[in-house]
């Protein structure tokens, strides 16, 4: 069995606002282990960017708040650190890259100042040591030119570049475990390419973890062992890859892989899921997904089904794969 | 460290077509409005003004020119709430009064000021080129005099008088308004919904007046209320320097004015209708502050 | 044979800009650079690219948005380049817009109904059968009558899509330009909304242009695709020929890079170098030859021509 590197717990992070409480995530357990690439797919609000944040506890500014369930990271509760615990596992042992490689650096700072920074703040390198490491690291992910991007500003380089950048500064500290939140979500499909290429071989060589955020199925069946199905802030299925792929159990799994146009592929019509995606302030009962879904039952619409284990190391939230009234725990 | 990113779910909108709460722009601009406790207490002491404006002669204990030469520069006590000035008038009762005559001009002057600079803004903003230079051109005169002394100046060719206050004070709003309008208008001009409009064939006419003009009307609701406070405060200065209302009128700066030469022996005379410019000019302030944050569909919860 | 509905003949769109303080020593982005293509009667035509390759700016200028800078564009044989502003209006009827990002393309002031009747209104639909009008075509999309009082902020990205769509037919137009119509939506969503643009299509008989970066997408929708890069069309083929057979060293590195959700499949990735040039600084002769894995000396130096090089197969490039 693979060693544990994150174990995310029934976690819940809700946010209060003057219309009440949103339960961005509700029940989410997640569990990445060493060396090994996790995606997290969901469509927009199914919690899979809150769930990043719960993790990194980067909530702080936000009217989020972790309300319940545990985040084990190497033995230790995220969900219960101190913000200065918290600072020393974050850009250390966590590192995360956003989907927006502009808004994500510092337009004011050089390159290479945005690198240091974390470098000497946790593997302790002076200066000198410090910029030599952020020119390596550079050089590592792929920028040509490495001494020179060092002192320039992150408006100089192209969209692609910023990414490299931003992949640099996560990597600086040699992570344990990176957090991609829709990393080349807004870049073009040749830089995306290269981009995934690059992720997957510093994840090779240097063993690290990574919890890939996307919505973008082709993505994920490029990159990742196993896949975290997310739907209205609960997690709907979990398998590895292949099973995802091939023999989906969740009928939003099933839906979602059917409405994706395939290259190549000669048919008329998708298939598409019906309905649209609920908002926290108008969450269905039972099921979150009964609305949508071709195959709902009586009992689908009353109550909840539980995240069950239904084959080895395969997890579906469906009442077609577990009884009714009778909930294991 | 990255910075946070504010997540998708939040920013969802909560309310959802099937529903039963009604969501126009009207509620959510009062649901955020009302939060802001400072600026409600402003927008509620703005409205008790205007109510005032109205009926304040009715209701005024005593008339504006009732003289009582019995009782002459004395304080305020139960008969008289704010003393009584060099004639024996009733100051609270004057206050009153007058606040329909602050009131008129500033709202008179800003209206015009903005009426003529949005007109200036929207043609500025939208068609550009030669025209939007020779209209910012002429703005920038405009502002390179500080405002009271434009005003001064205008006053100085009209001549005294309440009517050539109001044409100061809209002459010099006029640049305020063209320059707000003219960005806003830059701004919805470069939105997706305005080409989208353009490209179902819609004239200049109908894309400015139902597109853009909507759009910068949030902008122009702030700065008439904070306008109006400056207004005001100019309109009594024109007053108190004697180019503006003339004694005996109540208007505030002209009983600031009247008032000053017993500011050692009675200075409540001064007092009061200083009190009355600077609680108004502070309500519009922070009920303007309130507007925009209200507004400005930036700000988000 | 028979007129296609557009031809664009060697289109080009040059945005000035400035250089040097005194405005002189003007230089171009380059952002449509001698387009040519034509499409056909109720076909669907693709035009894919990545970012900066023209794509938007191209159906702008078919939409007259933007004032082509060279070049000609005939609707139905009739050039409407030069036409005043006056003229086009009435010609705009025939051609409509859908815009890529729902949530900026509707005016958050107006209610949906106000939204779809506001083309009726501009083309002087008679004002008693608006509302019926705007009705049936809330109907068409999928939506409800209940709709039309409602502020776009109170729907979800797929809805005001839908939303944009009824506005786009509400005049009934032959051709509808499509600009990126499903890349701001979810998954699930998108596949509604190409399901819906399908079904308008054989309903309404229409003629589509659509843009968009999405290979995937665009080879699902469309019956013939234009690979764009920098300004320029490389390759323009049926779908099937495009896949099966690309030609365009960009075709081929676009197509196998593209993510395929499927994890049993192995491809042989070829991986471009580098970034895309700037369209303000093309790269000289073939713009593609700074990344291509088949450049000569020839192709920095001369500009290939858009040849056909088999029936309907269109293919710009030196090795052909």
């Amino acid at each position: 069995m693979a060693e544990k590197l994150l174990e995310i717990k029934n976690l819940q992070t809700h946010f209060k606002s003057d219309r009440g409480v949103v339960k961005a995530v509700d029940d989410v357990t997640i569990t990445v282990n060493k060396g090994e690439t996790v995606g997290v797919v969901g469509e927009s609000g199914c919690g899979k960017s809150v769930t990043s944040l719960s993790v990194m506890r980067l909530l702080k500014d936000t009217p989020g708040k972790i309300v319940g369930g545990t985040i084990e990271f190497e033995g230790k509760d995220l969900a219960h650190l101190s913000e200065k615990e918290m600072r020393l596992i974050r850009g250390n042992d966590i590192a995360m890259i956003f989907q927006e490689p502009m808004t994500s650096l510092n337009p004011v700072y050089k390159i290479g100042r945005q690198i240091e920074e974390a470098v000497m703040l946790h593997l302790k390198y002076d200066k000198k040591q410090a910029r030599e490491h952020a020119i390596k690291m550079l050089k590592l992910v792929g920028i040509p030119r490495a001494e020179e991007i060092v002192d320039e500003f992150p408006y100089q380089l192209s969209g692609g570049m910023r990414q490299r950048v931003m992949i640099a500064m996560a990597m600086a500290c040699n992570p344990k475990l990176l957090i991609a939140d829709e990393p080349t979500t807004a870049l073009d499909v040749t830089i995306q390419a290269q981009i995934l290429d690059l992720m997957r071989n510093l994840s090779k060589e240097r063993g690290t973890s990574i919890m890939m955020i996307t919505h973008d199925l082709g993505v994920v069946a490029e990159m990742c062992d196993r896949v975290v199905v997310m739907y209205a802030g609960k997690v709907v299925e979990e398998a590895d890859v292949f099973t995802i792929f091939e023999n989906p159990k969740h009928p939003y799994t099933e839906g979602l892989l059917n409405s994706v146009p395939k290259l190549g592929q000669k048919i008329k019509r998708l298939e598409s899921i019906p309905g649209n995606v609920p908002t926290p302030g108008n969450m269905p009962q039972g099921c979150k997904f009964a609305p949508r879904c071709g195959k709902v039952m009586d009992i689908c619409t009353k109550q909840d089904p539980e995240l069950k284990m239904i084959d080895k190391d395969h997890t579906c939230r469906c009442w077609l794969y577990q009884e009714s009234g009778v909930l294991e725990v | 460290m990255a910075e946070l990113k504010v997540n998708e779910a939040i920013q969802q909108p909560v309310s959802q077509p099937v529903n039963i709460k009604k969501n126009t722009p009207i509620t959510e601009f009062w649901r955020k409005f009302k939060r802001q406790k400072l600026a409600l207490g402003a927008g509620v002491f703005v409205v008790l003004l205007f109510i005032l404006g109205i009926i304040g002669p009715f209701i005024a204990p005593y008339g504006a020119a009732e003289f009582d030469y019995d009782h002459i520069l004395e304080g305020p006590s139960a008969q008289h709430w704010a003393g009584t000035d060099a004639y024996g008038r009733d100051i609270f009762s004057r206050i009153i009064i007058g606040t329909r005559i602050s009131l008129f001009i500033s709202i008179l002057s800003v209206l015009l000021g903005a009426v003529g600079g949005t007109v200036l803004g929207l043609i500025s903003g939208y068609y550009g080129k030669w025209i939007d230079n020779l209209i910012m051109r002429f703005c920038d005169i405009l502002f390179a005099f500080p405002g009271i002394l434009l005003a001064i100046g205008i006053i100085a060719i009209l001549g005294p008088g309440l009517g050539n206050v109001v044409i100061a004070i809209s002459i010099f709003s006029v640049p305020m308004f063209a320059r707000i309008v003219r960005s806003s208008t830059l701004a919805v001009k470069s939105t997706v919904y305005v080409e989208a409009t353009r490209s179902i064939g819609a004239k200049p006419r109908r894309i400015i007046w139902k597109h853009i003009f909507p759009g910068t009307v949030s902008a122009i609701i702030v700065n008439f209320t904070m306008r109006l406070g400056t207004a005001i405060l100019t309109a009594a200065s024109l007053s108190f320097l004697g180019l503006g209302a003339q004694p005996p009128s109540p208007e505030w700066g002209a009983m600031l004015s009247g008032g000053r030469d017993y500011l050692n022996t009675a200075p409540h005379v001064t007092f009061f209708p200083g009190l009355a410019i600077f609680l108004t000019v502070l309500a519009f302030n922070l009920f303007g502050d309130g507007l925009r944050d209200a507004l400005d569909p930036k700000i988000k919860d | 044979m028979e007129t296609p509905l557009v031809e664009v003949k060697n289109l080009k769109k040059y945005f000035p800009k400035k250089k040097g303080l005194l405005g002189g020593n003007k230089s171009y982005v380059k952002a449509v650079d001698d387009v040519s293509f034509t499409i056909r009667k109720g076909e669907t035509l693709g035009l894919v690219g990545e970012s900066g390759c023209g794509k938007s700016t191209t159906g702008r200028m078919l939409m007259k948005l933007l004032d082509p800078t060279e070049g000609q564009i005939l609707f139905e044989g009739q050039d409407i380049t030069g036409l005043s502003d006056n003229q086009i209006r009435t010609i705009r009827k025939e051609f409509q817009m859908v815009f890529q990002d729902p949530y900026a393309s509707l005016n958050p002031r107006m209610k949906v109904g106000e939204i779809i009747e506001e083309p009726l209104i501009v083309h002087g639909y008679p004002k008693e059968k608006r509302q019926e009008r705007v009705l049936h075509l809330l109907e068409v999309v999928g939506l409800s009558a209940y709709h039309a009082d409602r502020y776009p902020h109170e729907f979800s990205g797929g809805q005001r899509q839908r939303v944009g769509i009824a506005r786009a037919l509400a005049v009934n137009p032959k051709l509808i330009i499509a600009d990126e119509p499903v890349s701001a939506l979810d998954v699930s969503i998108q596949s509604q909304i190409l399901n819906l643009l399908k079904d308008l299509q054989e309903e309404f008989e229409l003629t589509y242009l659509f843009i968009a970066h999405d290979l995937s997408v665009v080879e699902h929708i469309s019956d013939r695709v234009g690979v764009m890069y920098l300004g320029k069309i490389v390759e323009l083929t049926d779908k099937e020929t495009l896949y099966k057979e690309p030609l365009h060293p960009y075709t081929k590195a676009l197509l196998s890079a593209v993510p395929i959700p499927n994890p049993r499949l192995k491809r042989e990735r070829i991986l471009l170098k580098g970034d895309i040039p700037s369209p303000s600084n093309p790269p000289s002769g073939c713009t593609f030859h700074t990344r291509c894995p088949f450049a000569t000396e020839e192709c920095s130096k001369k500009v290939p021509k858009l040849k056909e090089i088999a029936k309907g197969h269109f293919v710009s490039c030196h090795l052909y």
